[in-house]
This record gives structure tokens, C-alpha cells and sequence, in this order.
């Protein structure tokens, strides 16, 4: 194929032309090579005590202090990335996956099926994912596994009607009955022209989905029911500091926080470039 | 926002003859209906799964520990957990049609009772925060618009992006470090009042309102420094949401013909801005308001979590703490009832706003 030069400019102008979104990729690429190296990097391990400096504060030997046990939060934070960066892609891939699945099938067979699937997307976009996410995690019972499960469940819908949604959009145009007229079979259809048509708009949805799963994954854990201590995951510690607030510790709180906000911030910046890029008609 | 691309489908602004309209409402108003009946069925059906999936024997943790096993054995005969689970649905069914969500092992009440003692405290704090949230956000984003890429433009922007990517819950702690710790402006998150300051009776439920009624200007004081943080800290994704999305439309509208026009006519500034440009900017906000109830449900829970907050998301949790799950179930049936009823009068809003909206 031959590279389209003239797109490629318009691209790099477009996504360049906006600060915002640079710094956005420049904060999710660190993010990503800190969740991959993190823990080679850290100068304490994750979970070493200390407990001749319980709770202190913020000093040259550990520059963002350390917890109730000693640990250094730092090397915590450093090493939360990497569950974070982990849960996120895992659960992205599988709601997309499932999400793709049943737009797919609901769009491009339409009739009773159609109307099913779409009424079971209903049903489950009556609850706030955060909800279902946080009852699903309970009874399969804490953990990460569990977290990746109960998120990944709660997150398909929203996917399922964008695919459906696309899927209606090309479904009639004149390359689709070409092929069909050419004696093409339904999944050569859907893996080699609708596919590729329908991508782009759900990699948008997904990489400004991923922020949202950074803050379920950090809110299911504060609320004792996603990872567990001694983990070092961003909610995790927060709700372990949490009851030092009050009297005044707040490196505890403050930085696994930050670190959650400033990830989070990347991502969502990232997205909207994206966006503006891969799907102009949303563009604002 | 991902969420953005999905919303609730546009509505048909297809013209009708008058005579049609009301039939055509009646019909949608019944499509309705009937939407109401299939959500709050699944609803059921989804809580009714939810204590069968759940590790646990729902009659053992009923019973005390040294209950022998023919105890269990009668207890689950009582329960009707012998029977198939068609019967067992069918059962759970009547119950919940006569009001009956069972009974809540970890505090020893009716959950029923238990919703009813704490709903007041959660429509408190969601209401107030959501009123802020509109009427502060729709402001800071026509002021945004209007001074686009000006010093507030800039300020609002960072105000929303910080706003949606940072965890209420976080927000909430640094709250109380801020304005209690280190400030000592707000009263320690301890719930709805402090516990020095003499309740009064409920009539209502909600403490401003009661306090208000019954003159007691102290418990309205104390009520109120108690509702701030909270209030605050759940309404600034919002706001920053609503900002963005008001800015958006704002920027839209304004370069179109009528607003030019309106301006020509020599009509003041700030009625073309609030009264025409406004109303239909705020179009999106009104369809994503739905959206935003849900995910305020959502955040409830956490907030009420950080500062005590005696509501349904904290109950909730402590529910999923002690593993008693028929609160959960409440929970769920309660969840879906507001999410129904919510989109409903959303598109009862719209209907008032854009008289070119028919169903």
C-alpha cells in the first residue's frame, strides 16, 4: 500500500497543533514506561518495612515520606503504574472485545436478535458501571482477578452500542453489496470491510475509557472490595491513609492521588487528540 | 468522555398535525411504561441472582455459629432455598411487589426501614450537589465561552480537566485536610450534625428543611457546615462536566444567524446570551443530565464513604463489608427505579424546552 502522504501531514499537523494533547501522550507514554519499569527503577522495594521511620514525613531519604508500616510511598507509587498500567489494558481488551462482539452481531443481523442484545444493554446501562463493577467484585470475592473481571463485565456496553451504531452506518453502503454480490460470506464481510470501518471511533472511546478504569480500579480499592494490602495499588493506599488525614499526615493521601489525577489527565487528553484525528465529525 | 458518543438515541423532530400529537404522546408515554416494567424485571431478576451466585449460605449467616446442621436444614426449608428456582423467584417477586426487601442481618432492621432512615441523608447531599453543579457549571461555561481563550477561559479549562480525571474520594480527604485540619473551617466528618447540638424531631427527614421549619437556627448552621464539604467535593466533576459541555454549545450557537441577528436588532447582550443563545446550548446538558444522575449514584457511594455520611452508598458499602446482601439487592431495585424515572423526566424537560421535540 502506498503511504498517503498527504494524510499523514494533515495528522501529525492536527495532533501537534494542539499542546494539549502532546502533553497528553508525553504524561501516557511515561506512565506506560514506568508501569513496564517501575519496579526495577524503585530505590525501596514495594512492601520493605521500616519501622524506625513510621509515618515520616517527606525527607531526602524518601522524598515522598513513608506509611504506617515504614514503606517508602514513593517506591509505591512507582510500582502502582504498573498494576494500574496492567488492569487497564486487560480490561479495556476484554470489554472491547465483548462490546465489539455483540454490536457487531446486533447491528449486522438486526431482527430478534438485535432487539435482545440491545435490551440486555439497556438493562445493564440502568446502573452506574461503578456500581455493578463494585457488586460483581464482591461476590466473586476481592482481589485484582476479580477486579479485572467485574470491571471488564460492567464496561461492554457502552461499546456494544457505539460498534452497533457504526455498524448500521456502513452496513448498506454500495462496497458492502459489491462484495456480496462477488459471493463474499458474512464473517469475510464483517472481519475485512466492516471492521476496518468501524475501528476507529471505538479506539477513541477506548483510550478515553481507559482513564475511567484507572479510577474505577483506584475506587473499588478504596472501598475494600478490588486490591487488597499489602498491594500497592493507588486506591489501595489511599484508603490505608486515609484514617491519618485527620491528624495532619497527608503524604500518604496526597501523592498515590496525584499520581492517579495526573494519569488520568493524560489519558483523557490523549483521547480527545485522538479523536480529533481518527473521527472529525466529533470533533469540537 | 467516553460516554459521549453514545447517549440516549436523538429525539424525532418529525412535524405532526396537532390532532396526532397527543395520541402520539400517550403512545410514547406507555412505550415508557413499558420501558419501566422490562428494566425494573431485570432488575429483579439480576438482584434475585446475585445472593444464588454469592458465596454463602444465605440461612447460615442468618443463624448464629454453633447452630447445628438440622438447624441450617430448617431454616433453608423456612427460606424456601429447598425449593426450584423458578418458585424461588416467583416468591422473591411477591415479596418486593408488597414492599418487602428482606431483612438486613447486619443491622437488625428491615431494609426497607434502613432505605427509608437513610434515603433523606443521600437525597440531601445529591440534590444540593447537582443544583450546584448546574447552575455553577452552565455559568463558568458561558463565561468561558464568551471570553474564549481570556484568562477565565483558561482557568475553567484546568478547573474541568482536573475535575473529571481526579477521584472524588481523594478530593474529599484533601478536603478535610484543607478546610478541617488545617484551616479548622469545617466540622469534622462525622456525619450529618454534630453530636453536641441538640436533633429535633424529623418531619421531613432532610435537616435543612426540618431545621428550617422548626426555627432552630443552630441545627440549621451546624446542618449546613456539615453539608458544604461533601456537597462541594460531589459536585465538582460534575461541574466540570456541564462546563465543558455548555462551553461547547455556547461557542456553537453564538456564531449563528439568529444570535447575529439579535444582535443587530440592537437587543442587549445579556438577554441574547441568556435568553436565546442559552437555551439552546444547554440542549446537550439536558441529555446528558441523565447520564450524570447515574454516575452521581455512582459517586455517592464514595463520598458518603470519606465523610461518613449516614446515606444508601454508605450502607451499601458496609453492606459489601459484611457480605449481607440483601441490601445489595435494595440497592440494585433502588438504582434502577431512579434511573428510570430520571431519564423520564429528562426527556419531560426537553419536551418543555424545545417545543420542536415530539415523541
Amino acid at each position: 500500500m502506498r503511504p498517503d502522504t498527504s494524510r499523514y501531514h494533515y495528522t501529525r499537523k492536527v495532533f501537534f497543533s494542539n499542546y494539549l494533547s502532546v502533553v497528553g501522550a508525553v504524561i501516557v507514554i511515561a506512565f506506560v514506561l514506568i508501569g513496564v519499569f517501575g519496579r526495577g527503577i524503585v530505590p525501596y522495594a514495594p512492601d520493605q518495612m521500616d519501622y524506625s521511620s513510621m509515618i515520616a514525613a517527606p525527607s531526602s531519604d524518601h522524598i515522598f515520606g513513608t506509611d504506617q508500616f515504614g514503606r517508602d510511598v514513593f517506591s509505591r507509587v512507582i510500582c502502582g503504574a504498573g498494576i494500574s498500567l496492567g488492569v487497564g489494558l486487560v480490561v479495556i481488551g476484554f470489554s472491547t472485545a465483548i462490546g465489539m462482539l455483540v454490536g457487531v452481531l446486533s447491528g449486522y443481523l438486526g431482527g430478534k436478535i438485535d432487539t435482545f442484545l440491545m435490551r440486555l444493554v439497556d438493562l445493564f446501562m440502568a446502573f452506574p458501571p461503578v456500581v455493578v463493577a463494585m457488586v460483581l467484585a464482591t461476590i466473586l470475592g476481592g482481589g485484582i482477578k476479580t477486579l479485572v473481571i467485574a470491571l471488564s463485565l460492567s464496561r461492554w456496553c457502552g461499546t456494544a452500542r457505539l460498534a452497533r451504531g457504526e455498524v448500521l452506518s456502513v452496513k448498506n453502503s454500495g462496497f458492502i453489496k459489491a462484495s456480496r454480490a462477488a459471493g463474499a460470506g458474512w464473517l469475510y464481510i464483517t472481519w475485512h470491510h466492516i471492521l476496518p470501518n468501524i475501528i476507529s471511533p471505538i479506539l477513541v472511546s477506548s483510550t478515553l475509557s481507559f482513564g475511567r478504569i484507572v479510577l474505577s480500579t483506584a475506587g473499588l480499592s478504596f472501598i475494600g472490595v478490588g486490591a487488597q494490602p499489602p498491594i500497592p495499588e493507588w486506591g489501595t493506599m489511599i484508603c490505608e491513609g486515609r484514617e491519618y488525614i485527620v491528624s495532619g499526615q497527608w503524604w500518604l493521601v496526597f501523592y498515590p492521588g496525584m499520581a492517579i489525577m495526573i494519569t488520568v489527565m493524560g489519558l483523557n487528553l490523549l483521547g480527545d487528540g485522538l479523536r480529533d484525528i481518527l473521527d472529525p465529525r466529533q470533533r469540537r | 468522555m467516553g460516554e459521549a458518543l453514545i447517549g440516549p438515541p436523538l429525539p424525532n423532530t418529525k412535524r405532526l398535525s396537532m390532532g396526532m400529537v397527543d395520541m402520539q404522546f400517550s403512545n410514547y408515554l406507555l412505550k415508557r411504561m413499558l420501558l419501566l416494567v422490562v428494566v425494573l424485571i431485570g432488575a429483579s431478576i439480576l438482584s434475585f441472582l446475585l445472593v444464588r451466585i454469592a458465596p454463602g449460605d444465605p440461612a447460615r449467616m442468618l443463624l448464629p455459629p454453633q447452630a447445628s446442621p438440622e438447624d441450617i436444614a430448617r431454616m433453608r426449608t423456612q427460606m424456601g432455598l429447598d425449593r426450584p428456582y423458578h418458585e424461588q423467584y416467583l416468591m422473591y417477586m411477591t415479596n418486593l411487589i408488597h414492599g418487602d426487601l428482606g431483612f438486613s442481618h447486619h443491622t437488625g432492621r428491615p431494609v426497607l426501614e434502613e432505605f427509608r432512615m437513610r434515603l433523606p441523608a443521600t437525597i440531601e447531599l445529591s440534590v444540593l450537589s447537582l443544583g450546584l453543579a448546574t447552575v455553577v457549571g452552565i455559568w463558568l461555561g458561558v463565561m468561558s465561552a464568551l471570553n474564549k481563550d481570556k484568562f477565565i477561559d483558561h482557568a475553567a479549562r484546568v478547573v474541568s480537566i482536573a475535575g473529571i480525571s481526579a477521584p472524588s474520594f481523594w478530593i474529599g480527604l484533601l478536603a478535610i485536610f484543607a478546610f478541617y485540619y488545617l484551616l479548622g473551617w469545617a466540622p469534622a466528618p462525622t456525619g450529618r450534625v454534630d453530636v453536641m447540638v441538640k436533633s429535633v424531631q424529623s418531619i421531613t427527614g432532610l435537616m435543612l428543611v426540618d431545621s428550617a421549619l422548626t426555627r432552630n437556627w443552630v441545627l440549621f448552621r451546624d446542618a449546613l457546615s456539615h453539608l458544604a464539604l461533601p456537597v462541594l467535593v460531589l459536585s465538582f466533576s460534575f461541574l466540570a462536566m456541564i462546563c465543558r459541555l455548555t462551553r461547547a454549545g455556547m461557542l456553537e450557537v453564538m456564531e449563528q444567524d439568529y444570535i447575529k441577528f439579535a444582535q443587530c436588532c440592537g437587543i442587549s447582550r445579556s438577554r441574547v446570551v441568556w435568553r436565546y443563545a442559552l437555551r439552546n446550548a444547554v440542549r446537550p446538558v439536558i441529555t446528558m443530565l441523565g447520564l450524570f444522575v447515574a454516575q452521581l449514584l455512582g459517586g455517592v457511594v464514595f463520598v458518603e464513604t470519606v465523610f461518613n455520611w449516614p446515606g444508601i452508598g454508605r450502607y451499601a458499602v458496609e453492606s459489601l463489608w459484611y457480605l449481607d446482601y440483601t441490601p445489595i439487592q435494595g440497592f440494585i431495585i433502588f438504582m434502577a427505579i431512579i434511573y428510570v424515572v430520571m431519564n423520564l423526566a429528562i426527556d419531560l424537560l426537553y419536551m418543555a424546552l424545545d417545543p420542536r421535540v415530539q415523541y
